[in-house]
């Protein structure tokens, strides 16, 4: 039975308002701690634009190594905010309320935590990467191949940042107009212009609400589009087997919800433990996410499944040459099971307990381990992908991530989590209105001598 | 997973069960018009489930296009003479009136029409979507599985040498599709005067599951949701 909490609209400021207006004693040593991390990662990125891709593990022929994987990573986490906040409004799941922005913000700053993984870091000599925008020496008819999905990259990650930055904003408004009477002199300034005018009028929420179930309907596309392009800047390609397969765009798309929704759980657990939002974020939040955790750990599992006895069933040499490297040579072979176990064997029995999913320590775990797993399977795909001994091949081996590529993955999870920090210090991180709008929309039906919770439609 | 051109395809699994969910959907539809309209049950189905269920329909359109076009950029993109072959055969060879109508159909059509609110909010757009639909989708099977058998060789699937026509069902080819589905219908309406078509409990239990209150100057709609 869900357990509902009535709260009153002054208690719901207070609480979720505590973070903005005071300091959590944890708070300044963790940012300085992560703001630190990614400044080791900024210098290992100029220490590599003065010396070149040769510091990097990257050799002849690994020439994709940690930082499109990383890539790779942070887009599937990107698909948080939109599988939580767009898919679960659309489909009036009311236990999404407290989370919605966590998830949101979350995308945002995966986005560009994606956009330093692979655009900014992996190109080599970044300069260039505006030639592709102004193409250059057109007089020889040297062009970008607009028919390629590197070329269509750039358009989706950007679109998709847009609009899950708009997304986050439009769901601000209300929040930062509560902020902004609650301030005074320069805040109040600064948040007065943030709140675009706010006063709550009837035309302002509807006009709000309106804009926020677009918003949802429109990312959709967006949300599916990008995921579905950066898989096929591998599956377009002929040359590394298990790549050339179409079933890429919807695997890299499952896999990306399923790392996506559980970073958003771990996220819960965290918001719980660090900030106390646990009126909020009750047992219930995280047995409901966990069950969504199942749905989409099996289906992914199922396309995973796919892949490989497609794979395994044509007996063409190079599939089975490739699978054979990924499973049985050392270290991939390690790694891979690491990775079922991580990303399925073990999470997803535990999930089928209720005691677990309702257990804050054991999600928070169990959603931890989902990411490394699919860490490891985004680089299982990719650097066996490349290293294997093809035809005509007069150079192999093996890959060794370098420190300078080591620091430049630590600084992408530290700049996130920075970024978590310092938005949670200036905006809520849990949407008021949200709440408040749920605890007005909620009712009760007494059925002989049961009462079921009940809730407007919308 | 048989050698046959443009089976062999780790998609085809999901391509499969989503064309079949979209038919699915779409009959569901239909049999919904056709108890709404001439079998008494305007209360119990009315706009509110074909709305419903109209929402789903569109989404499974635009899935549609997304897997066909999944699978396609593979075999464009790649363009390996077996791909490229695959592609005549399936899509751009003597099968092209069936794909040109299948992708009007299944997706082109039902996007540029359940766009509109007043359609898809209605009762007879989401119908007449559905039979769009699911002559696209027969339409698909069809493409699908004579064009891809039609190959003669015995050469391994991935080399094919030459595209064969398309071939062209006899009258015993139609009187069997049409018997086929004339039983299905029959098979449905006799169970129809054995079994009650709508679940008379949870019709029941939904009464009791909802209610309309006032909330401010309108009127909502208030629903349980039991554990």
């Amino acid at each position: 039975m869900q357990e509902h909490t009535q709260l009153t609209q002054k208690q719901i400021n207070d609480d979720l308002l505590r973070s903005v207006f005071t300091v959590p004693r944890w708070w300044p040593g963790s940012t300085l701690i992560l703001l630190l991390i990614f400044i080791a990662g900024a210098c290992a990125f100029g220490y590599m634009i003065n010396k070149g891709l040769g510091v990097t593990g990257l050799n002849r022929p690994a020439y994709w190594g940690v930082y499109i994987v990383n890539f790779v990573f942070w887009i599937g986490i990107s698909h948080a905010g939109i599988m939580v906040s767009a898919i679960l409004r659309l489909t009036q799941a009311e236990w999404r309320r407290p989370i919605t922005r966590a998830a949101e913000v979350l995308t945002v700053f995966s986005l560009t935590s994606a956009l330093m993984a692979a655009p900014l870091t992996h190109v080599g000599r970044q300069w260039r990467v505006l030639y592709w925008v102004f193409p250059y020496d057109f007089a020889r008819g040297v062009w970008p191949n607009v028919r390629s999905p590197f070329v269509w990259d750039p358009s989706a990650v950007m679109t998709y940042l847009i609009a899950s930055t708009l997304f986050v904003l439009i769901c601000l408004v209300p929040d930062l107009a509560i902020i902004r009477d609650r301030s005074k002199g320069l805040r109040k300034k600064i948040y007065s212009v943030l709140s675009l005018g706010w006063r709550g009028t009837p035309r302002q929420w509807k006009l709000q609400t309106v804009a926020g179930i677009l918003l949802s309907a429109l990312v959709l596309p967006v949300f599916a589009s990008v995921h579905s392009i950066v898989s096929w800047d591998f599956a377009v390609q002929i040359g590394p087997e298990a790549w050339h397969s179409t079933i890429f765009a919807p695997y890299f798309i499952i896999g990306a919800i399923h790392s996506g929704v559980s970073a958003v759980a771990t996220l819960m657990v965290v918001m719980v433990w660090a900030w106390g939002y646990k009126t909020y974020i009750t047992p219930d939040h995280l047995d409901a996410i966990g069950r969504l955790l199942i749905v989409v750990a099996v289906t992914w599992f199922f396309f995973f499944f796919l892949e490989w006895i497609y794979a395994l069933y044509t007996l063409e040499f190079g599939e089975l040459a490739m699978r054979e490297l990924q499973v049985f040579s050392w270290p991939y072979g390690a790694l891979f099971i690491l990775f079922l176990f991580t990303a399925f064997l073990i999470p997803v029995p535990m999930w089928l307990f209720r005691n677990i999913r309702r257990s804050y320590l054991w999600m928070f775990i169990t959603t931890i381990l989902v990411n490394i797993g699919m860490w490891l399977e985004r680089f299982l795909i990719i650097v066996p992908g490349v290293i294997r001994r093809g035809e005509l091949m007069f150079n192999w081996g093996t890959y060794h991530p370098s420190i300078i590529e080591i620091l430049m993955v630590l600084a992408t999870f530290g700049w996130m989590m920075f970024g978590l920090l310092v938005f949670s210090k200036i905006f809520p991180l849990v949407p008021l209105f949200d709440v408040k709008e749920g605890m007005v929309g909620r009712d009760e039906i007494k059925i002989g001598r049961r009462t079921v919770p009940a809730s407007i439609r919308e | 997973m048989a050698l046959i051109p443009g089976w062999i395809d780790a998609l085809f699994p999901v391509t499969h069960a989503h064309n079949s969910l979209q038919a699915g959907v779409s009959i569901v539809i239909l049999t919904m018009f056709i108890m709404h309209k001439f079998g008494g049950y305007k209360e119990e189905i009315g706009l509110d489930q074909f709305w419903g269920i109209g929402k789903l329909q569109f989404a499974l359109c635009i899935l549609w296009f997304w897997f066909w076009f999944s699978s396609f950029i593979i075999f464009w993109y790649g363009a390996k003479p077996a791909e490229q072959s695959v592609l005549e055969l399936l899509i751009s060879g003597p099968y092209l009136p069936i794909f040109i109508a299948t992708f009007c159909l299944n997706f082109f059509i039902p996007l540029c029409t359940m766009i509109w609110n007043p359609l898809r909010v209605s009762i007879l757009g989401p119908t007449l979507i559905s039979i769009s639909v699911l002559i696209g989708t027969a339409l698909d099977r069809i493409r699908l599985y004579v064009a891809a058998y039609s190959v003669s060789e015995q050469a391994p699937a991935h080399s094919l040498q030459n595209i064969p026509s398309a071939i062209s069902p006899s009258t015993y080819d139609v009187m069997i599709w049409v018997g086929g589905i004339s039983g299905c219908i029959l098979v449905y309406l006799l169970a129809t005067k054995v079994f009650p078509i709508i679940n008379i409990w949870e019709q029941k239990e939904l009464l009791l599951y909802k209610y309309h209150k006032k909330f401010h100057r309108t009127e909502v709609l208030v629903l349980g949701k039991p554990e």
